[in-house]
């Protein structure tokens, strides 16, 4: 179920896994232990942000430079991962291997700002950050 | 207070968020749990691989034929004159099965015939057989009743659970009163060894060809009876019948150094290890093929999805060390190898034997052989391609056959009827398996 949802989700964009030989690898492997991270590490620092630096402490990041930074540090992770997770599994190396960890990585874009805007409530300094939207208050 | 609960809840979030991710690596290294069940099954699998090397030791009747037309191949020493190819390997093969570990009970007998023409096997030791091969017959024998004596061979071999190793010239000589026997050659030669078939043997005939020195006695009579030569090749046979482990370990641990003509009978293979070789840099496969289930140690099913611009192929690794050693020919696999397809075009591509880069390669060290395949086009989305090897009656046999033997010097290493012989031989088997062996390789379209 988990491997056929992250499986759809990469294989939309990307298409068939390359080499072929190792689709296996992808899709019961790689592909959901690459989502899994994808989502686990992008709400742990959405929390990271809003609730352990702006709420429980009061470390000053509440400028959506700072934001920015944790998007991008969500993205070189995103990046990453793909890479060492084809890596370990002993896979051959291809061009797919880097488009994969490119889509993974805008994927990570995505989720990061949907988890901001879920959980920004939350935070005592930087709800609006990196906008007031949706919130009123 | 709010603030402490606050942080205690925090850290629950991120005790769940470790757990979480912690579980999320363990998942990550399923690959190395199924790797170590792996290493335990192969451990498993040790000791039923020595088991058969100690239990491969085979009880040997040999039987040698002293009929007069044999003492040409065993002329007695002289000085200056170099042993027959026939006494060199007689006398290998005779001192591999005295003193070779692989050998357990051996008996050695002469074959000859009474007066009445009925074959008689004599027991003797070692010493006798070998004095014998090395310095000639001295009784004078004449004929062979070709298929009485391997029913009376064949018989006492059974009886004893032994393999039976039987050396002649395989020239027919049937009782001057009973020439009929000529024409009934091949239906006498089934008969006499339906006890094989009966039994579940197999056989094994190998033939080669060394220099004769003295009288020849073809089975055509005419212009001449018997002949003088004088290091003429005369092709003489090595037959051996058993069951298929015990012919095995005869054919390839105690003669050793098989001649060139090789022919089995019977044999048949159910379990060969077999495996599509898939993620290996030295038969890397082409177009979208995969192994069906990603932790099995052999892959015996594929998914593939051919294109119209990139058709799959993909290597099939073998292992035939168990088989006959002409079988295990390239140039033997090459032509007589097929591939039965059903839901697929499918077609033979390169086979190879194994090589030193292979053997280095643990997921490659097991086979002996790599056959490519190519599947160009589905047809169904689920079928099989089967590696088939049928059972052939090699070529040689017609070449060393002749219907008339009567002068070796012009028409050199045939023997007469030998096609015939083998016809009768083959009438036994007829019925049993068709293929040597049948390796399945069941294959799902690609989703």
């Amino acid at each position: 179920m988990i491997q056929n949802f992250f499986s759809g989700l990469y294989e939309l964009i990307l298409g068939r896994p390359m080499p072929a030989n190792f689709t296996n690898d992808y899709r019961e492997v790689v592909f959901p232990n690459t989502g899994l991270q994808l989502f686990l590490i992008s709400l742990a620092l959405v929390v990271i942000y809003y609730y352990v630096l702006n709420r429980m402490m009061s470390t000053g990041f509440y400028k959506t430079q700072h934001w920015v930074l944790f998007l991008a540090l969500n993205a070189i992770i995103a990046f990453v991962v793909p890479i060492v997770q084809v890596n370990s599994h002993g896979i051959d190396s291809h061009s797919y291997t880097y488009m994969f960890a490119f889509v993974n990585m805008i994927y990570s874009l995505i989720l990061f700002f949907v988890f901001s805007i879920l959980l920004k409530r939350g935070s005592v300094q930087a709800w609006t950050t990196p906008m007031k939207w949706p919130h009123k208050r | 207070m709010p603030i402490t609960k606050s942080v205690s809840g925090f850290h629950l979030l991120l005790l769940c968020l470790m757990l979480i991710v912690s579980g999320c690596y363990t998942r990550e290294s399923s690959g190395d749990e199924t790797d170590t069940t792996l290493t335990v099954e192969k451990n498993e699998e040790k000791p039923t691989a020595t088991a058969p090397a100690e239990s491969a030791k085979v009880d040997v009747n040999l039987y040698l034929e002293i009929s007069n037309g044999m003492k040409g191949f065993m002329p007695p020493a002289e000085a200056g004159r170099q042993p027959t190819g026939f006494q060199t390997r007689l006398n290998k093969m005779i001192s591999e099965v005295q003193d070779g570990i692989y050998v357990d009970a051996k008996s050695y007998y002469l074959a000859k015939q009474d007066n009445q023409g009925r074959p008689v096997l004599d027991s003797v030791s070692y010493n006798t057989l070998k004095s014998t091969v090395v310095s000639g017959i001295k009784a004078n024998v004449l004929g062979t009743p070709l298929p009485a004596m391997l029913q009376a061979a064949l018989g006492k071999s059974v009886a004893q659970d032994a393999v039976s190793i039987i050396i002649s010239d395989f020239i027919h000589g049937p009782d001057p009163r009973d020439q009929g026997q000529f024409i009934s050659l091949d239906s006498d030669i089934r008969s006499s060894l339906k006890l094989a078939e009966h039994k579940g043997l197999v056989m094994a005939v190998l033939a080669d060809a060394s220099a004769f020195y003295g009288s020849y006695y073809p089975a055509v009579k005419k212009p001449a009876a018997s002949r003088k030569l004088d290091g003429e090749e005369i092709p003489y046979y090595i037959w051996v019948i058993g069951r298929q482990q015990d012919v095995q370990v005869v054919t390839s641990k105690v003669l050793r150094n098989l001649p060139a003509q090789q022919a089995y009978f019977g044999f048949g293979y159910t379990t060969l290890p077999y495996s599509a070789v898939l993620k290996s840099k030295q038969f890397r496969p082409s177009g979208v093929v995969y192994c069906t289930s990603r932790t099995a140690e052999a892959c015996t099913s594929v998914n593939m999805q051919p294109q119209k611009d990139e058709p799959v192929a993909f290597t099939i690794g073998m292992d035939l060390s168990t088989l006959p050693a002409s079988m295990q020919e390239v140039k033997y696999l090459e032509r007589h190898l097929k591939l039965a397809a059903t839901g697929c075009r499918a077609s033979l591509g390169d086979i190879t034997a194994a090589s030193e880069d292979t053997k280095a390669m643990p997921d490659l060290a097991s086979f002996t052989h790599f056959v490519q395949v190519n599947v160009p086009q589905l047809t169904a989305s689920k079928g099989t391609i089967a590696l088939q090897l049928p059972q052939v009656v090699p070529a040689w046999i017609g070449n060393w056959s002749t219907e008339n033997d009567n002068d070796p010097a012009a028409d050199p290493k045939k023997t007469y009827q030998f096609n015939k012989i083998i016809d009768g031989v083959q009438a036994l088997y007829r019925d049993q398996r068709k293929h040597v062996f049948s390796l399945t390789m069941d294959f799902n379209k690609a989703d």
